[in-house]
């Protein structure tokens, strides 16, 4: 009863019983007058579920806007008029006790009343100067309370900030005269770049970040950068308790999978999603990444712990307590990345109380969460070896033998689409350009005049990312929402003065198939048959799949398809789903967004049938969803909120609900 | 697939004052010593992601041709301004000057085929100058 396990997941069980969660699976159900939403994913287990069913499928079309915010508060830009910020909004609320708190578009934390959205108090700059006033939009913040002494805590550019909760002041006594600075020593002197926030466990914050200096390793022509290490400060003082070494410095286990002096010089792999925990274990979970360069590893020979990893940590100490490597000697950037969800299932008549990784592979790893041991089997598969000179090719790489992928992996001819003969003829000749490959197939050395790279799919920005995910403990479903994009793979060696590495991304690839906004393929439209943005939903007791929907329409309407009466193909972006007791709503995303996701979506936003996958109302939103929708009960009143912006929108929020 | 480069330029460009944007466009813009300045600048805090001329990157839009004019078309130069100086770089927000920022202005507006002018100095100069992609 999903209830009743709210306050053993809640670090403040008392809060919880006070605010009234009366939601039963047996008795009927006194009304619900209060629900909160605690962490940007729902809880600390990060499952984007509510047990809230006020807003349901009976009268769910008649949910409307009750109010819109700015981005940003007013009182804030009359005060620095310069302070234009990006339309890329992040901000997704969390819900406290009646007041709705989340980075603001340029990463100051507002606080406004969860009824009506007016302004309680909003951050003010460290300093009145544009200088500090300057941010971008972060995904959340997490809240820490004992006793009477509740604080909001935020990771706003290089700096750790905790505010009262009550009136959003600086603490003077944490940190340096109320915050802690973040940066740390890297060779290109880089800010830290922490967007998805801070998690709070017991009295610790848990702190990872995007960088380790020279972007996000993905993409360079050096070798060398900072690994991103994971760092746990006290909640109070802000003193610097731990430092967690993703890349195990000597004498660490895990540092002989560095051989020769890689260790001294290769960097990245932080946890850019987000990261859960579980606050009775007190373990915080972290998805890491890929390290440099993340398409050639010919000077990082060994499998590279704990890039691209699972890792457990105690939040109190820091110390590991398991980890699991979803991808060894990563060599296509196909990070962890997406946040864990803990989920507690049942498994051949056994509870578990598991986390579920997803990998932009595709791949779904489910482990018991205290052990780390697999709950299906995980198997170690031989996989194709690279031709560079130089490279070192893990001979395996992990696949799980249950759940089934949420995605298609590698590209073969059966893929290319077949709307028409025609269509699949000019598929077959921009296919005929690449090699047409499996899952881990290594990039192709690059010779103009040669194929043009190793095609497979995933691409590198991964079928699944930040976005997927939700988890719904009553039913024990998961729900992988992602996207269909293949990607060819090659390098070359770097034409770029100061490179320090022999290969790199091919930037010297002439006569390419031109780019839709699917991609390559024929006349703009994708290369592959659909869906392209779609919803998988896992009956994750079995480890099996039970159905799949195109989220959108995608290009069903393109002329060349004209006359087929083709069904949704499914919209290419990064939507939330938001999973309610009978419901999930998933938007399509926005152009704000990187890459070219989003350039395809439009702004509807829909509500499915959880149980069905079948579309039950939908709505034109003034731009497309740029965060997570969450929701809450307020007086009585279940409201969704959720930000959007596009290129051509600013950034605000949206709160929707029925009439009263 | 990563980038989002390869983009073509709409047509030459200029850069006018606000009141006669929409008249026959005279020629107004920036110094080349100044666009020299921000492309240096640019280089330094803009490349990572945006790419080499600011051709555009796998995190970051293209700067330059079709993707800039999506966005900016019709905007006064003091948008961009204060787009850069409240938002950029990504990693580092508020660590640009306001000399860098007319700097980093001046150069991407002339990248996009502004003409000679003179040296900005003050940012308020910028909101009489309004970015027009030319035909």
């Amino acid at each position: 009863m999903r209830a009743m396990s709210l306050p053993g997941k809640s670090v403040w069980p008392g809060l919880v019983f006070s605010l009234g969660i009366l939601v039963s699976t047996g008795a009927p159900a006194a009304p619900v007058e209060t629900q909160e939403w605690r962490y940007y994913g729902g809880s600390h287990d990060f499952d984007r579920y509510s047990p809230l069913d006020l807003i349901n499928k009976s009268n769910v079309g008649e949910l409307g806007v009750l109010w819109t915010r700015p981005a940003i508060d007013p009182s804030i830009t009359a005060k620095y008029p310069d302070l234009v910020p990006s339309n890329y909004f992040r901000g997704t609320p969390i819900m406290i006790g009646g007041t709705l708190y989340a980075p603001d578009a340029v990463g100051l934390v507002e606080a406004f009343d969860a009824a009506t959205g007016k302004t309680r108090w909003v951050q003010q700059p460290f300093a009145p100067t544009l200088k500090e006033a300057a941010g971008v939009s972060t995904r959340g913040v997490d809240v820490w309370k004992s006793g009477q002494d509740e604080r909001i805590v935020v990771i706003r550019g290089d700096y750790l900030y905790v505010l009262n909760a009550a009136t959003g002041a600086y603490y003077p006594d944490f940190g340096q005269k109320g915050r802690v600075s973040l940066r740390r020593i890297t060779r290109d002197n880089s800010a830290f770049v922490g967007l998805s926030g801070p998690i709070v466990v017991g009295d610790v914050i848990v702190v990872s970040g995007t960088g380790g200096g020279n972007g996000a390793g993905d993409g360079g022509v050096k070798k060398e950068a900072v690994p991103e290490d994971v760092r746990g400060y006290d909640v109070r003082t802000g003193a610097l308790l731990w430092t967690f070494h993703v890349l195990p410095q000597g004498g660490e286990p895990g540092h002989e999978t560095w051989p020769d002096d890689a260790a001294t010089y290769v960097g990245n792999m932080g946890a850019w999603a987000p990261m859960a925990a579980d606050d009775k274990l007190g373990y915080v979970y972290l998805p890491l990444t890929a390290p440099t360069d993340a398409y050639f590893g010919g000077h990082r020979p060994g499998d590279n712990l704990y890039s691209s990893s699972l890792v457990v940590l105690d939040a109190k100490t820091g110390k590991k307590v398991w980890h699991y490597q979803m991808v060894h000697h990563d060599l296509w950037d196909y990070d962890n990345a997406s946040p864990p969800t803990l989920a507690t299932l049942k498994v051949d008549g056994k509870t578990i109380d598991a986390v579920i990784q997803p990998n932009k592979t595709g791949n779904l790893f489910v482990f018991d969460r205290a052990t780390g041991k697999p709950v299906w089997p995980i198997e170690e598969r031989p996989v194709p070896q690279s031709t560079v000179p130089g490279e070192h090719t893990s001979p395996t790489q992990p696949f799980p033998t249950k759940p089934p992928p949420f995605d298609r992996q590698g590209v073969t001819e059966a893929d290319l689409i077949d709307f028409t003969p025609a269509l699949h003829a000019e598929a077959k000749k921009i296919a005929d350009r690449y090699v047409l490959s499996p899952l881990f197939a290594p990039a192709l050395p690059y010779t103009p005049g040669g194929k043009l790279g190793a095609l497979t799919s995933p691409d590198a920005w991964g079928s699944g990312n930040w976005n997927i995910g939700a988890f719904d403990p009553e039913t024990g479903r998961y729900y992988a929402v992602s996207i269909a994009v293949p990607g060819s793979f090659a390098v070359s060696k770097p034409k770029k003065d100061g490179a320090t590495i022999a290969y790199s991304w091919a930037e010297d690839i002439v006569d390419a198939p031109a780019e839709g906004p699917y991609g390559i393929g024929p006349q703009g439209l994708p290369l592959l048959k659909p869906p392209y943005g779609h919803i998988t939903a896992y009956d994750m007791n079995k480890g099996e799949k039970l159905w799949v929907v195109a989220n959108g329409d995608g290009p069903r309407d393109h002329p060349a398809l004209k006359g087929l009466n083709l069904p949704p193909l499914g919209t290419l972006g990064r939507p939330v789903p938001l999973l309610t007791k009978s419901l999930l709503f998933l938007g399509e995303s926005s152009d704000a967004l990187y890459g070219k996701f989003g350039v395809t979506g439009g702004s509807t936003f829909r509500a499915y049938d959880k149980g069905t996958g079948k579309v039950v109302w939908q709505t034109k939103l003034p731009a497309g969803t740029t965060g997570g929708p969450v929701t809450y009960a307020v007086g009585g009143q279940q409201i969704l909120i959720v930000p959007i912006g596009s290129k051509a929108h600013p950034g605000e929020w949206v709160a929707m609900g029925l009439p009263r | 697939m990563r980038t989002a480069s390869g983009t073509a330029m709409l047509g030459l460009a200029v850069i006018v004052p606000l009141a006669m944007a929409r008249a026959a466009l005279p020629s107004a813009g920036f110094s080349a010593a100044q666009a020299a300045t921000g492309a240096a600048v640019a280089t330094e805090r803009c490349a990572v992601c945006h790419g080499d001329a600011l051709v555009g990157g796998e995190h970051a839009p293209a700067l330059k041709g079709a993707a800039f004019w999506a966005n900016w078309q019709g905007k006064p130069a003091r948008a961009l301004y204060s787009r850069i100086i409240s938002t950029m770089p990504l990693d580092d927000p508020g660590s640009l000057s306001p000399e860098q920022t007319i700097a980093l202005t001046a150069y991407i507006a002339r990248l996009n085929g502004a003409r000679d002018g003179a040296d900005v100095v003050l940012p308020d100069t910028l909101n009489g100058l309004s970015l027009v992609a030319g035909n």
